[in-house]
């Protein structure tokens, strides 16, 4: 292999050696020093193949042997080089292109970010944007650990960061800070006590004195689960002071306002919407797709797609700013649509605002107002009634 | 007792400055002749190749000379008949 390298680096001829004595022929060369390989006897003489240096300096042992010599073939790099060496334009784009991947190595061709889901890319991208590390930034510029250190100082959400410039690629890696746990107090004597009035449906106490019954009602502030436990051993009574813990479920009755006017004015994007294309190769952009079209109200887009080959990200991209015409209606609705209204918003306020609650029943009341509708529900709830309500104890 | 000519062995000095040749065989397919002088005959069926004691020929069916040097010969071919020839 390292042969056939060193012969194709330096070139080699194959040749036919016709006449009266290529034995001959064959004993010079090799008296003069001269390798010869791939020798194969032919009717009229042989074939052999000789490094090109070499093929210089035997015609006169071709002479002298009295064989013709004849090239037959031509293989290796000074042949290559010979035959391109006209087109100017060829050395010349390589050395551009040298100069090219060397000025073009300076600088960030892509950001990479790893390691966090409760930050969003695009906050961090904007972040680091902000102290130079973005896409066509010249990276001998940009000093790593004082970025790094003044991102996790300005960031709680993030606990550590390594930003690694291998090659055109910055790499940023994160890892978000460990929140401190919520330590429970399990030492400080409570009672548990009813935080709204119901009807207990079902009991769950950990530790302490449960003090109601189920199906028993209940009051706010009534208590549910003593943390003081008496007991009596031998004729002696002891009084334990308890952490009172526990679930104490009731059916809590609650009622929930809505209402909307009889007209009202909202905001919708229309059928109208104006793109245009940026292209932008590092730190140059430039628009490739231009649009005149403004419109009063609008809502904007931005969709940016990076060119990449054999998953290397390149520092060309295409971004896409699309308008979208808004418009403002006006919208007066009947009682059936202000019962749909009404239907979701309930359906949101128990998503996002009941919690742990679960829905026992809901009764609704849609009313015509003078300015619009006005809708109640009843609901009733099965909730955890029980806090805790810390005491004292003296001496 | 004496020993006749054809008996005499060859020592290593004599093969070290090259007054016989030395021939190396892997199989039937590859020889190697070290003390060559100089390539007498060259053909796909036989290559003669010349000593300074005597003539060495090598008969078979697609003989090649793979590497030729000042005193090194080395033939690659199906080889069916060694010949000294003296």
């Amino acid at each position: 292999m390292l042969n056939k390298i060193v012969r194709f680096v330096l070139g080699y001829v194959d040749f036919t050696a016709e006449g009266r004595f290529p034995e001959r022929f064959l004993n010079l060369t090799s008296r003069s020093g001269v390798n010869l390989f791939n020798t194969v006897p032919s009717s009229k003489g042989l074939s052999a193949s000789m490094s090109l240096s070499d093929y210089f300096t035997i015609r006169k042992i071709a002479r002298k042997s009295r064989v013709r010599l004849k090239v037959v073939g031509r293989h290796g790099m000074p042949f290559i080089v010979n035959k391109y060496s006209n087109r100017i334009g060829i050395p010349v784009g390589g050395f551009l292109g040298i100069i090219l991947i060397m000025i073009l190595s300076n600088f960030i061709w892509s950001v990479q970010i790893t390691g966090i889901d409760t930050v969003s890319n695009t906050y961090i991208r904007n972040l680091l944007n902000d102290y130079g590390i973005s896409v066509g930034a010249y990276k001998n510029n940009i000093d790593v650990k004082s970025v790094e250190r003044n991102i996790q100082l300005n960031v709680n959400e993030i606990g550590w960061m390594s930003i690694n410039l291998t090659g055109n690629i910055a790499s940023v890696e994160l890892k978000a800070k460990a929140i401190k746990p919520e330590i429970k107090d399990t030492v400080t004597p409570s009672n548990l006590k009813a935080k709204c009035d119901g009807v207990i449906t079902k009991i769950n106490v950990r530790r302490g004195v449960t003090a109601v019954t189920k199906g028993s009602g209940v009051t706010k502030g009534d208590l549910l689960v003593s943390g003081i436990a008496e007991s009596s051993k031998e004729n002696v009574d002891t009084i334990r002071y308890l952490r009172a813990s526990g679930e104490i479920f009731a059916d809590v009755m609650s009622e929930k306002k809505f209402s909307i006017p009889s007209s009202y004015e909202y905001c919708h994007i229309m059928d109208n919407y104006a793109v245009r294309n940026n292209l932008k190769v590092l730190w140059l952009s430039f628009p490739t797709k231009m649009s005149f079209d403004f419109y009063e109200g609008f809502a904007r887009q931005y969709r940016t797609e990076n060119l990449t080959i054999n998953e290397t990200v390149l520092p060309i991209s295409i971004t896409t700013q699309t308008d979208f015409e808004t418009g403002i209606s006006k919208a007066e609705p009947d009682m059936e649509s202000a019962g749909r209204i009404f239907e979701n918003q309930a359906a949101l306020y128990e998503i996002f605002e009941c919690g742990e609650k679960s829905v026992v029943s809901r009764d609704m009341h849609i009313m015509q107002a003078e300015n619009g509708y006005n809708c109640v529900i009843d609901y009733v709830f099965n909730e955890n009634i029980a806090e805790n309500v810390d005491f004292i104890v003296t001496e | 007792m004496s020993r006749g000519r054809n008996q005499e062995s060859y020592s290593a000095t004599s093969i070290a400055v090259g007054a016989v040749p030395m021939i190396e065989m892997v199989g039937n397919r590859n020889i190697m002749v070290e003390g060559s002088t100089g390539i007498l005959l060259y053909e796909s069926e036989n290559i003669k190749i010349n000593t300074n004691k005597m003539v060495v020929s090598f008969s078979g069916r697609n003989l090649t000379v793979r590497c030729i040097s000042n005193s090194c010969v080395e033939i690659t071919g199906f080889i069916t008949k060694v010949e000294f020839m003296t």
